[in-house]
């Protein structure tokens, strides 16, 4: 594991340093992790791999502000993966500010459905979502943000971000109880 | 609703285990090349190298093609006033039946006169002969005599050395005179012999 830290450090530098093969490594290093986040914003693998290329480039480019007193590389690599996969959606879509929700009644499903079901079918129903509202339940139901942060980040108010959520899980419901048949 | 329900948690958990694509050279590929542009590498092990040209690209390419339609043009320039020359005098060849002469332009012509004068003649006693040659092709070898011995007259006047025998012993392979000289037609006649 220090070995495996001592690696990264040297990695660290050589891609402060502007050392291509320092910046490759670093690259290998993190492509999985990177593409597994990446793949949650993206409706194919192409999307996926648009979203990984823009967002190394831009790790590269400002790693020089990184700062390890104010938490890992793995933390400051997912934020900018993330930043650049919501950056993906809004491209495809735009975020509307008329919808408001407070309170919703939360639909009920079946787990046993889930746990039956592989991370691709999965990943198909939710592909399905509208960007927006794929955006949304995938901040918060897989990255574990919260409403106000992910309208922090959306630049969306928490209602909006609520009625997103909403809206997804109405849909993965109908989804899944289709399957369930 | 800000609770996370635990079909996405386990939707969540589920989405974390997507099979990841191998794309890992493409997409450093594209990567690579994004940052040669944004953050070039002083580097010269890594990165910005000049690359080796693969072939002989554009430049090659309109070089050759300039160089070919040089040498066909020259080849052409050159070949053209021979084949002219071949046109224009067929009765040359035809006269004076020499070989160096029949396939040449003006350098052979130099190579037949030469061969012609004698060996110790300078390049302005080979221009002469070949005044002779052009006059042999109007085809009256007595003319051609005339005039080979005014030339020589002339360029022995103007210190050549180029003897009158020699000039004619130049045009003598050209043509034979017919029988013998001091005879006419009227020697050749068969007088049946009168019996004494």
């Amino acid at each position: 594991m220090l070995a495996v830290e001592e690696n990264i450090q040297e990695m660290l530098q050589g891609s402060l340093a502007n050392k291509r093969k320092a910046q490759e490594a670093l690259f290998r290093h993190f492509y999985g992790f990177a593409m597994s986040i990446a793949l949650r914003y993206s409706r194919d693998e192409m999307d996926a791999a648009d979203i990984v290329s823009h967002a190394f480039v831009k790790i590269f480019k400002s790693i020089h502000s990184f700062d390890s007193s104010k938490g890992s590389l793995h933390a400051w690599i997912k934020k900018i993966v993330v930043n650049e996969g919501l950056d993906h959606i809004k491209s495809r879509t735009r975020f509307s500010e008329n919808v408001e929700l407070e309170t919703v009644p939360e639909p009920h499903v079946n787990n046993s459905i889930i746990e039956q079901m592989g991370a691709e079918e999965i990943m198909e129903i939710v592909k399905k979502l509208p960007p927006a509202t794929h955006a949304v339940f995938v901040l918060y139901a897989v990255e574990g943000y919260n409403h106000r942060e992910i309208a922090e980040r959306l630049k969306i108010s928490e209602g909006t971000s609520k009625w997103h959520l909403s809206e997804a899980r109405k849909y993965l419901q109908e989804q899944l109880t289709q399957i369930n048949g | 609703m800000d609770e996370r329900l635990q079909y996405e948690q386990l939707i969540g958990s589920k989405l974390q285990g997507l099979p990841i694509p191998d794309m890992q050279d493409a997409i450093w590929a594209r990567v690579k090349a994004q940052l040669d542009i944004d953050l070039p590498t002083s580097d010269p092990d890594e990165g910005n190298l000049p690359q080796p040209p693969k072939g002989p690209g554009s430049i090659g390419w309109g070089l050759s093609v300039v160089i070919i339609a040089l040498v066909s043009t020259f080849l052409i320039l050159k070949n053209k006033p021979r084949v002219k020359d071949d046109t224009s005098n067929p009765a040359t060849t035809e006269q004076t039946n020499s070989p160096a002469v029949q396939n040449t332009g003006p350098p052979d012509s130099k190579q037949s006169t030469t061969r012609k004068t004698a060996p110790s003649a300078d390049s302005n006693s080979a221009s002469a002969p070949a005044f002779v040659i052009d006059s042999a092709t109007k085809g009256d070898v007595t003319a051609i005599d005339n005039l080979s011995m005014d030339s020589a007259k002339s360029k022995t006047e103007n210190n050549l050395q180029i003897t009158p025998a020699e000039m004619r012993d130049s045009t003598a392979p050209l043509k034979k005179g017919k029988g013998m000289k001091g005879l006419n037609d009227s020697d050749y006649r068969i007088v049946p012999k009168t019996k004494n």
